[in-house]
C-alpha cells in the first residue's frame, strides 16, 4: 500500500525546500518543518519531506537497517523516483537514525575540489535538540551557536569536525526531528563544549 | 499499457468512457516531466542522449486498494488519469477490459498504421531496365 | 565603475503591446491556431523540436505563433519551458530497426532488401512555385499500394558488416554523458559530441558538412541509409522496476558510409557517420552524420586540419541559443563600457596632439 507524500506537491515541496535552504543556511537553528507530508513508520515525516523534495532519480538513496523497510523503499521509489542503493558509499542521500549511522562519515562520497557539490547528504533521524553539546562557527552564524542533538555523542561531533577540516570537499547533515530540522553544513567549525 | 500509451486522448476517451467514473484515489496526481530519449550509435551501439520529451504521469488506487499506473507522451492530464484507472482495471479483471478498451483501441492503432504503411508502400521504387548498352 | 540606471519599464510595456499587435497581424484575418501549425508546418515544427531539445508538437507551435515564426526565438521559448519540468528519467534507447518506416532510400545500393521506399519526400519535385496552394484547393489522396511495408527493415549498412566490410558501431560503455547534467568538456566522447549535434543549429551543420566535401576534411561519403518513420518509446519508472511503453514519436535517421580505413593488422574497412533527429528533418540528420565522421578525426588517426573536424569550434558553436544569445547581447546597454572605450581613445588622441604641437614648437 502506497502512503501518499505531499498534500500539493507543487506547493509543500516549494515550502519544504525553502525550510532546508533556510537550516542549511543557518547552521544549527532549529525550524519548523510545517509541510503537510506523509510517510510510513519508522521514517518521520520531516526526513520525508527532505527525501521528497531533494531527492530525485538521479540521487542514489542509501538508507541505514533501521530504516530499511519494504514501506519505505517503496515509498522513496514511488514518490521521489530515487534508485536505492546497498552501500552508503554509492549514495547522494543517506538517512540513518541516531542509533544506527554508517561506520565512517569519512568514506561518504565527499565530493571532490573541482565539484564539491558531488557530495553525500546524511540526513540523521533524531528525537530533538538540547543545546549544550557543541558550539558553533562560521558562514550563516552569529558569533557563536550553542547546538545539541539527543542521541548524539561526543565520537559523532569529533567526525563532524574532521569532516569540517576537509572544506570545501565534505559531507552536509540535516537533522530531522519530530515536525523540526537543522543543519550542520561542512562549512560549520565544531568545537566540543567541556560539559559534553 | 503500450495500446493506452499509443492511442490518441480522444479516442482512449471515446472507448473508455463507461470507467471514467470508477472510484479512486489519486496516488499520484496528473504530473507533466520530461524523459530524456536516447539513440545508438551507427543505430546498434552505444547510446547517446538524443533530446527530451514530455510525458504525463498518473497513479491511482481503486476502492479495493489495486493500483494503476500510467506514464504517457505528451502533456495530457485526462490521458494518464484514464490511463491509470484502465490500468487498475486490468489487474484486477483483465478480461473484462480487454474486450471492451484494449481490443477496439488495439484495432484502431492497427488501421491507423496499416494506412500509413500502405501509402508509404505505394512510394516504393520499382526499378526497370530500359535500354542496355552491351549490344 | 558601475552605474546602475532605471527607467524604461513604460516603455517595455509598450514595446510588448506592440509586439503582440503585430504578432497577431491583420485582425480581419482569422488567427493562426496551433493545430494549423502543427498539422500544416510540420518540418518549421520538427526543426524546433530538434533544436529546442524537446519532443512536444504542441509546444512548438505554440512557441513558433508566439515567435511570428522566428525558428530560434521559438527554440530559445522551448529550451526555457523545459527548464520548468522535471525529469522523471531516461528512456531505453530507441530501436529504429524495429521502425515502422515511411521513408527508406539507399544511394549506395539500387536493390536493397524492403526496397526504395520514397515516402513525403521535396526530391524529384521541379521547385517551381505552386500557385495552386494559394487558394483553397484540396490535394489528391495519398496512393496506396495493396499491401503494407513488412516491418523490421533490414539495414544496409548491416549487409556490409556480416561481410566484414563495415566497421562495427562502438559497443556500450556505461551510461552515456548529458549535456544538460554537466558542463562540456574536451576532449568530449562520441555520445557527448552526438547529443550536442543533435540539438546544434541545421545551418551550422550543413555549413560545416558542406565544407567536408568541398575539400575542407575530406570524408569521401555516401548515404548508406536513410529511414524516416516511427518508434516507440520505453521507459522503466523506478517505482514498477519494469519497461513500458509511452508513446511513439518519429524520427529521421541517416547512416552515411565514409572513406575507408585499414592497417597493418586489420584489413581495410569502412568508416561511418552517424545521424538521428526528432520528426523529419533530413536535412540535419545528413548533416549531422558528416559532421559526427569529420569529429571522429582523432579516433581514427586522421590528421585534424578542417574546421569540421575540430570538436572545440564545432562543439562550442553549434548551440544557436547560446549562440544568439551572445550576439544579441551586444545590443543591450553597454553605455558604461562605451564611455571607457571613449574616454581612452579620447585620452590617446589628446596625448597625440600635444605631442604634435611639442613637435612643432621645437622646430
Amino acid at each position: 500500500m502506497t502512503e501518499r507524500g505531499f498534500a500539493d506537491v507543487a506547493i509543500e515541496a516549494a515550502h519544504a525546500f525553502r525550510v532546508i535552504m533556510q537550516a542549511m543556511a543557518r547552521p544549527g537553528r532549529v525550524l519548523d518543518i510545517g509541510a503537510d507530508v506523509r510517510a510510513p513508520a519508522p521514517l518521520l515525516p520531516s526526513a520525508a519531506a527532505v527525501a521528497l523534495t531533494l531527492c530525485d532519480f538521479q540521487t542514489p538513496v542509501w538508507l541505514s537497517p533501521q530504516l530499511d523497510d519494504e514501506r519505505i523503499v517503496h515509498y522513496l521509489r514511488f514518490h521521489a523516483g530515487a534508485p536505492l542503493v546497498a552501500e552508503p558509499q554509492a549514495a547522494q542521500f543517506i538517512f540513518a537514525t541516531s542509533a544506527d549511522l554508517p561506520p565512517q562519515l569519512g568514506l561518504l562520497q565527499q565530493g571532490t575540489h573541482d565539484y564539491p557539490d558531488r557530495s553525500a547528504t546524511l540526513v540523521i533521524q533524531v528525537a530533538g535538540f538540547v543545546p549544550g553539546a557543541v558550539e558553533l562557527s562560521g558562514p550563516g552564524i552569529r558569533g557563536r551557536e550553542s547546538f545539541g542533538v539527543v542521541g548524539l555523542d561526543g565520537a559523532f561531533w569529533m567526525a563532524m569536525a574532521e569532516n569540517h577540516a576537509r572544506f570545501p570537499v565534505g559531507i552536509d547533515v540535516i537533522f530531522a526531528a519530530p515536525g523540526q530540522l537543522a543543519a550542520v553544513p561542512r562549512s560549520t567549525a565544531i568545537r566540543m563544549l567541556e560539559s559534553a | 499499457m503500450r495500446v493506452l500509451a499509443l492511442s490518441a486522448p480522444d479516442d482512449l476517451a471515446a472507448c473508455a468512457k463507461d470507467y471514467a467514473s470508477t472510484a479512486h484515489d489519486l496516488l499520484r496526481a496528473p504530473e507533466t516531466g520530461l524523459v530524456m530519449l536516447r539513440g545508438r550509435m551507427g543505430a546498434t551501439g552505444a547510446a547517446f542522449n538524443l533530446g527530451e520529451a514530455t510525458v504525463t504521469r498518473c497513479a491511482v488506487r481503486l476502492v479495493d486498494g489495486t493500483q494503476g499506473h500510467a506514464y504517457v507522451m505528451g502533456r495530457s492530464a485526462a490521458h494518464a488519469k484514464l490511463a491509470a484507472i484502465c490500468d487498475a482495471l486490468l489487474q484486477r479483471d483483465a478480461d473484462g477490459l480487454s474486450g471492451t478498451v484494449i481490443a477496439p483501441l488495439a484495432a484502431k492503432l492497427d488501421a491507423r498504421q496499416a494506412e500509413a504503411s500502405s501509402k508509404a508502400a505505394a512510394t516504393r521504387v520499382d526499378f526497370f531496365t530500359m535500354v542496355r548498352g552491351d549490344d | 565603475m558601475y552605474v546602475a540606471v532605471k527607467g524604461g519599464e513604460q516603455a517595455i510595456d509598450a514595446a510588448h503591446r506592440l509586439l503582440d499587435e503585430e504578432r497577431r497581424g491583420d485582425r480581419s484575418v482569422p488567427s493562426i491556431t496551433l493545430e494549423q501549425i502543427a498539422g500544416q508546418l510540420t518540418l518549421a515544427v520538427d526543426r524546433v523540436m530538434n533544436e529546442g531539445s524537446l519532443y512536444d508538437r504542441e509546444l512548438a507551435a505554440l512557441a513558433i505563433k508566439q515567435a511570428r515564426g522566428d525558428l530560434i526565438e521559438a527554440i530559445f521559448l522551448i529550451r526555457a519551458a523545459r527548464t520548468t519540468l522535471a525529469r522523471f528519467g531516461y528512456a531505453e534507447p530507441l530501436d529504429t530497426q524495429a521502425m515502422r518506416v515511411k521513408r527508406r532510400v539507399s544511394a549506395a545500393f539500387k536493390d536493397i532488401p524492403g526496397g526504395q521506399i520514397l515516402g513525403p519526400t521535396f526530391d524529384y519535385t521541379h521547385r517551381l512555385l505552386d500557385f495552386s496552394l494559394a487558394g483553397e484547393s484540396e490535394p489528391a489522396e495519398a496512393a496506396r499500394a495493396a499491401s503494407a511495408l513488412r516491418s523490421g527493415m533490414p539495414r544496409v549498412l548491416e549487409m556490409l558488416g556480416s561481410e566484414g566490410l563495415m566497421e562495427q558501431p562502438p559497443p556500450e560503455t556505461g551510461e552515456p554523458a548529458d549535456l544538460t547534467q554537466d558542463p562540456l568538456n574536451f576532449p568530449a566522447g562520441r555520445d557527448l559530441r552526438l547529443q550536442n549535434l543533435a540539438r546544434g543549429d541545421e545551418g551550422f551543420l550543413l555549413a560545416l558538412a558542406y565544407s567536408t566535401q568541398r575539400g575542407y576534411g575530406r570524408t569521401h561519403p555516401f548515404a548508406g541509409e536513410i529511414r524516416l518513420g516511427t518508434v516507440e518509446v520505453s521507459f522503466t519508472p523506478e517505482e514498477l522496476g519494469f519497461s513500458i511503453v509511452i508513446g511513439e514519436i518519429a524520427v529521421t535517421e541517416c547512416e552515411m558510409i565514409n572513406q575507408f580505413k585499414g592497417s597493418a593488422t586489420v584489413k581495410p574497412q569502412f568508416t561511418r557517420g552517424y545521424g538521428l533527429g526528432f520528426g523529419q528533418c533530413e536535412r540535419k540528420v545528413m548533416s549531422m552524420a558528416l559532421v559526427d565522421r569529420s569529429l571522429r578525426a582523432g579516433e581514427l588517426g586522421e590528421e585534424r586540419v578542417a574546421p569540421a573536424q575540430d570538436e572545440e569550434f564545432v562543439l562550442s558553436h553549434s548551440d544557436n541559443v547560446q549562440a544568439t544569445g551572445f550576439v544579441e547581447h551586444l545590443k543591450l546597454p553597454h553605455y558604461v563600457d562605451f564611455q571607457a572605450e571613449l574616454v581612452l581613445l579620447r585620452r590617446l588622441r589628446a596625448g597625440i596632439e600635444s605631442a604634435g604641437d611639442r613637435l612643432e614648437a621645437a622646430e
